[in-house]
């Protein structure tokens, strides 16, 4: 199987396993007062600092959770939140007030300077579908002023952008399975001050941000994995590779026009539907999505895309450190002898 | 053979897949979104369970299951095709449209684009060189659905149960332990709530009044209605008229009318037609003795067939209540030889004239 789903989730890096497989082996309750506890809880915590230092941010800010659906659930639990047209659905679900964005799938910040009765603004790093990355400096300015607080969704940026931009958020979402770590973790870093407030309540693991028996193991991955995103910046040659043969096809590049990450490619081709293509692929042996993986069961037309006004539906291709130039060009190959079948009909 | 498998989620589209997995095929499930569900359950088919259903049954063959969204398609060749047929005064079937139009149609050809030879689905029906036959079990038989599937779609489509009764079918997906073994049948039309056409009608079109008078044959007023497409050939209940008992004999949707009399004017020996999928050449049929089906389930009725173009069945004895927008499918003995949409019926003296003004 060619793997071109990273932004689904990204195989488990070695080093990631490697750090996780002792954690399985024992009774591992960080809040237990005796020493497998003590264990357990210096384990965590070692993970704290490295997803930390991913981020640049003050270890004792980083909240562990079981993903970053949750994480954002966290956030928007409490105040009136403004977020992007395009934000990944866990998101959308909270917001109260939604800023468009434009053809390119970038948020539209006059629009955003014109909102009022909201306590603050999400917008995601990049986007999951579309790989656009937002300008989240100058959101994140716009907000000082007007005294908003700022979330960033950053699941889909670590090891493939610098995180510098996330510099001033009051709340960054990370996923540790999109960056090479376990499914089942996350992070919700939080800015120093801001005073908890927990969607899981209950004891008061976490600084009192999340109750509940910490995942040791997966967060101990997701440590692990954080430090060979924080030392990976991805190269976009093969994903150009790829976007250059699909738009020799006749593909449309979503966001072609805006910063994207460099790993993902969003092509759609005329009235094809992407599902149609990500089941033909998949039976040639390669794996892709159509939108985002978690719209895909009820295939539904991907929101984002219709927020962008981008007629048609997009196939996503997303690389990782794992892909080589011969799947880009076996996929190039697959595309030209299944597109003509789609096309005529 | 790789071969396409339509999977609504049902216990016959799950056998169907097993049975084409066992022959030795690579069997591709898909399950087909057609509407928004509301609910599902028992007596719904397309609903959300129902894929999940088929889902589960397909990841127990261990086969590759997609989901396909044909909700536009759907929309266009189904939902507004029936709408549209009762505000013409017609009493459409959506099963037929979602077989001829969606199934055979839009399946296939996507089905071809994902490398397949065939498309295979669940139906109570057999085929075979192009040519369609009823089931074996008479009771499920539903080649009357399938009549406008066409010669060349039917070269490229399997039955895997035509040749099974209910029981056996059953009884194959026990063996295999497939979820949807004791799952419900689905009866009613899956994307209308609680089945009230009228209100579906009404709501589609809200701008239509569609009230008018209840007339006799003879033009006398009887009543009022309170829209034309609430009714259908045949219909009793529901006329509130003294006297009688009274039947609907005809839909008048161009004066917004509907005719009553008595159940001797359901009476008809004469059908016009039109849209007609010949299975057959016309020249082998015209003339021979053959057999009409106007209903599902409904009695095989003697027939011949009297002209192509247009379409004129002759009934060898009268039948009741043949009704405009429901299908006539002619059977030679097993073989469904032609299918095609009632435009009309009645004595065969008013259908020639009728088939006479252009």
């Amino acid at each position: 199987m060619i793997y071109l789903d990273y932004n689904a989730t990204a195989p488990l890096l070695a080093r990631a396993r490697a750090a996780m497989e002792p954690w399985w082996g024992v009774p591992a309750n960080p809040s237990a007062a005796h020493r497998l506890g003590r264990d357990a809880a210096m384990a965590v915590d070692r993970a704290r600092q490295l997803v930390a230092d991913l981020v640049a941010w003050p270890r004792d800010g980083v909240v562990f959770t079981s993903g970053a659906s949750e994480s954002n659930a966290t956030v928007f639990a409490s105040g009136r939140w403004a977020a992007s047209a395009v934000e990944h659905p866990s998101v959308r679900a909270w917001a109260a007030s939604v800023v468009p964005v434009d053809e390119q799938g970038v948020i539209d910040i006059a629009a955003l300077a014109e909102l009022h009765d909201i306590d603050g603004v999400s917008v995601m790093y990049a986007n999951n579908e579309t790989g656009v990355i937002q300008p989240v400096a100058e959101v994140i300015a716009l907000a000082r002023k007007r005294g908003l607080r700022v979330h960033v969704d950053a699941s889909q940026a670590p090891g493939r952008v610098p995180l510098g931009p996330l510099a001033g958020a009051d709340f960054v979402t990370l996923a540790s399975h999109k960056l090479g770590g376990p499914q089942g973790v996350g992070a919700l870093c939080v800015a120093r001050m801001t005073s908890p407030a927990p969607m899981v309540r209950g004891a008061a693991q976490e600084r009192g941000w999340r109750a509940g028996t910490h995942n040791v193991a997966g967060i101990v991955g997701f440590g692990a994995a954080s430090v060979v995103a924080g030392a990976e910046c991805l190269s976009p040659t093969l994903r150009d590779r790829l976007e250059r043969g699909l738009v020799g096809l006749g593909g449309t590049v979503a966001g072609g026009g805006a910063p994207r990450l460099p790993n993902t490619s969003c092509v759609s081709f005329g009235t094809v539907l992407a599902p149609d293509l990500v089941a033909a692929l998949d039976l040639a042996g390669i794996a892709a999505s159509a939108g985002s993986a978690c719209a895909s069961g009820a295939a539904r037309p991907s929101s984002v895309l219709q927020a962008m006004g981008f007629a048609g539906s997009g196939v996503r291709f997303s690389l990782g450190s794992g892909t080589t130039q011969d799947e880009i060009d076996a996929t190039l190959a697959a595309m030209a002898r299944i597109l003509p079948g789609f096309v005529d009909g | 053979m790789r071969i396409v498998c339509a999977m609504s989620g049902g216990v016959d589209s799950s056998v169907a897949a097993a049975l084409l997995k066992e022959a030795g095929h690579e069997v591709i499930g898909v399950h087909m979104k057609l509407h928004e569900a509301e609910g599902g359950g028992p007596g719904h088919c397309c609903g959300l369970d129902d894929a999940w259903d088929a889902r589960r049954v397909a990841n127990t063959l261990e086969i590759p299951f997609y989901v396909m969204d044909l909700r536009q398609a759907f929309q266009e060749a189904v939902v507004d095709d029936l709408v549209k047929s009762y505000v013409a005064g017609f009493t459409p079937n959506p099963c037929v449209q979602c077989n001829g139009v969606l199934k055979f149609h839009v399946l296939l050809r996507r089905a071809m684009a994902l490398g397949a030879e065939a498309i295979a689905t669940g139906h109570y029906a057999r085929t075979e060189d192009g040519r369609l036959y009823a089931a074996v079990d008479g009771d499920k038989d539903q080649s009357y659905f399938l009549h406008p599937v066409t010669a060349e779609a039917l070269r490229k489509t399997r039955f895997p149960l035509g040749g099974f009764s209910k029981p056996e079918v059953r009884a194959h997906a026990r063996r295999l332990g497939l979820v949807t073994a004791e799952k419900a049948e689905s009866m009613e039309v899956c994307f209308i709530p609680d089945h009230d056409h009228a209100r579906f009608v009404a709501e589609a079109r809200p701008e239509l009044d569609g009230a008018g008078d209840i007339v006799d044959d003879s033009g006398r007023v009887l009543g009022r209605h309170d829209g034309y497409w609430r009714y259908t050939l045949g219909q009793r209940r529901g006329l509130g008229l003294a006297g009688g008992p009274w039947y609907v004999l005809e839909v008048d949707a161009a004066r917004a009318r509907v005719v009553v009399g008595t159940e001797a004017g359901l009476a008809s020996t004469s059908i016009l037609a039109r849209g007609p999928n010949w299975l057959r050449a016309p020249d082998a049929l015209i003339g021979r003795p053959l057999h009409a089906r106007v209903r599902h389930r409904g009695a095989l009725a003697p027939c011949t067939i009297v002209t192509a173009d247009p379409l004129q069945i002759e009934l060898s004895a009268p039948v009741r209540a043949v009704t405009p927008g429901q299908s006539v499918v002619v059977y030679d003995a097993d073989e469904v030889v032609l299918g095609a949409f009632i435009r009309r019926a009645s004595d065969a003296a008013a259908v020639a004239a009728t088939a006479a003004v252009p």
